[in-house]
């Protein structure tokens, strides 16, 4: 189950890129996205222990370049997203190779996939927010939003350990 | 540190430094989302393993060789775990030949994962193991890494091959019937010599041809009665005596001689009891039957070359502890040294035998030079070793290691018989 799923994040990411590189006519870029996209699956497939790491720098990298060339956020964060989870799965992947084929094991597989969809779930969603509610702040107060959020994310953090701890 | 989580970490850190220096917002945007993965890993982080690790074995008490189950069960007893690594570090001399040693799994709390392999063990007693567990967030940025020691016991025992009887003739032998000659007149198979007939004798046991040649007088045969026997086996496990190839060790040879050797007394009633003379003298007091057998494999297992300086000679081999005219049986591959000290043991009243794993010819089998002068020269001078004990009345086996035990006794001990107890010995 995994692997396909890698098989399909690597492609998809690499199809984004491309996609919206070649309508920005950066040709280049987009060749570049597609025969990193090819390596990484052609690693993956044949060796399954692939320099992931290297892969998800390499599509980072795109991806900023993308935003700092005006590309839509969106879909740069759709990328970035996709590119995110292909690194995880695949180094995931990597982890439970030699793991014989089981019941746990598909357990794990799929409790994995759900936790990881979650979570770049609500990280891809939570980056729309700002395309979307522009706010114009002095930078004082941005400061002061930002430590206040540090704060709440802090707290939360604790609440929600605690909370799945008392729950246990 | 774990490098993914250095890497999440730097790139949140260089996408907002990049937007803050190029003054676009869309590139800081990109951050959220590599947050977001890193407040699930930090949410998700384990902060304590509870675990209970047990280990089943079987079975427990093996011969070298034989497959063994290994059956590891892992119970949580504290909070859930994203992602649970289990590595069964395996000690050294065990092999794993089949199953995984190792699992990953997602382990709920109070739920438990088991998993079976099956292992090949080299003789030795194996006591304590160690459980490498490592738990880990789903994400795997964060890790907790704990070792656990199971403390279950897997003796490995030497293989040992059923050998044929072997002739030996000690002076001394206890009161119960066995197969060993006792010396002394009354029931048994080998003519023994002939006494006068005594009222309540049976006819069946007079000897007619004597008494048809006597005065009018009966004669009857007398037969050697056969009795068990006192044997203490001493298994050399000097260090410079042993030799060490890439096939193996010398050693391992003396103790599998060793093994069948004390079963093949055993098995006939005769009291065997063991001394292991190396780094240390290790003993196993006399006993007969299955219960001794164990406790001599037992010891047989755990033995093992080493060095110590007090017992670098044979000359401190305390031969009191064997009964007095009993028959010991030595194992060693013979340093020129200690023919002093057989000869001692057999001036001192025991009937020795000497199982000699040739080191010569074993050396010569890994080396592959066989025919340079220096192989001749060490030959020799096992020859003249091994001439001068038979020549004293020492029962000697020259154990070429490539070939089987058995051969060897059979044709060692059939062409020297026995040696009396009264033969003179040369000093």
């Amino acid at each position: 189950m995994t692997t396909k799923i890698v098989y399909g994040l690597i492609i998809l990411t690499s199809a984004i890129l491309a996609v919206a590189n070649i309508a920005l006519q950066a040709y280049l870029i987009a060749v570049l996205a597609i025969i990193s996209g090819a390596i990484w699956l052609l690693l993956q497939v044949k060796t399954k222990e692939a320099p992931h790491s290297l892969f998800f720098v390499v599509f980072l990298g795109l991806t900023l370049l993308g935003s700092l060339r005006n590309l839509p956020i969106p879909f740069m964060l759709l990328a970035l997203t996709l590119d995110l989870a292909a690194w995880d799965l695949s180094r995931f992947q990597t982890r439970i190779n030699s793991e014989e084929q089981s019941a746990s094991k598909t357990a794990l597989e799929l409790k994995h996939a759900q936790k990881l969809a979650i979570t770049v779930s609500i990280g891809f969603v939570i980056a729309l927010l700002p395309t979307y509610v522009h706010l114009s702040l002095n930078f004082v107060v941005f400061l002061l939003v930002l430590l206040l959020l540090m704060l709440i994310l802090r707290k939360s953090i604790l609440y929600l350990r605690k909370e799945v701890k008392i729950s246990r | 540190m774990k490098m993914p989580f250095m890497l999440i970490l730097s790139s949140i850190f260089g996408i907002i430094i990049l937007g803050v220096i190029s003054l676009h917002a869309d590139v800081v945007v990109l951050s959220i989302p590599l947050v977001a993965y890193l407040f699930a890993a930090i949410l998700r982080r384990p902060e304590e393993i509870k675990l209970s690790v047990t280990r089943e074995i079987y079975p427990e008490y093996v011969p070298e060789g034989m497959p063994v189950t290994v059956k590891v069960t892992v119970l949580n007893q504290g909070a859930s775990i994203d992602e649970l690594v289990i590595e069964d570090i395996l000690p050294k001399g065990i092999q794993q030949i089949d199953g995984t040693s190792s699992r990953i799994a997602l382990l709920e709390a109070g739920s438990k994962m088991e998993f079976e392999y099956t292992i090949e063990a080299q003789r030795g007693d194996y006591k304590g193991y160690e459980v490498l567990v490592k738990a880990s967030d789903f994400l795997q940025l964060f890790e907790l890494a704990l070792i656990y020691r199971t403390s279950t016991h897997l003796i490995v025992y030497p293989p040992y091959t059923k050998l044929d009887r072997i002739k030996i003739r000690p002076p001394q032998t206890h009161g119960f019937a066995g197969p060993i000659p006792a010396r002394q007149g009354g029931v048994g198979i080998d003519f023994w010599g002939v006494r006068e007939y005594q009222t309540g004798d049976s006819q069946r046991q007079i000897n007619w041809k004597l008494a048809a040649r006597s005065n009018q007088e009966l004669y009857v045969n007398v037969f050697e009665q056969e009795r068990v026997a006192s044997v203490g086996l001493i298994v050399d496990a000097r260090l410079r005596t042993n030799l060490v190839s890439q096939s193996g060790s010398l050693f391992e040879y003396s103790v599998r001689a060793a093994a069948s050797v004390a079963e093949n007394f055993l098995n006939d009633g005769n009291r065997v009891s063991l001394l292991i003379y190396g780094s240390e003298m290790s003993r196993v007091f006399s006993g007969y039957g299955k219960s001794q057998r164990d406790r001599i494999l037992r010891a047989l297992a755990n033995a093992n070359p080493g060095v110590n300086y007090a017992l670098e000679s044979l000359m401190h081999l305390p031969t009191q502890i064997f009964p007095a005219k009993s028959q010991i049986i030595l194992i060693s591959s013979l340093l020129p040294e200690d023919i002093a000290i057989i000869l001692r043991m057999r001036s001192q009243g025991y009937a020795v035998m000497v199982i000699s794993p040739d080191p010569v010819a074993y050396e010569a089998t890994t080396s592959q030079e066989a025919n340079d002068l220096a192989y001749r020269m060490a030959n020799a001078e096992r020859s003249f070793i091994l001439q001068q004990l038979r020549e004293n009345g020492v029962q000697t086996v020259n154990w070429r290691v490539d070939q089987p035990l058995e051969l060897a006794i059979r044709e060692t001990v059939s062409h020297q018989p026995a040696i009396a107890f009264n033969h003179m010995v040369k000093m």
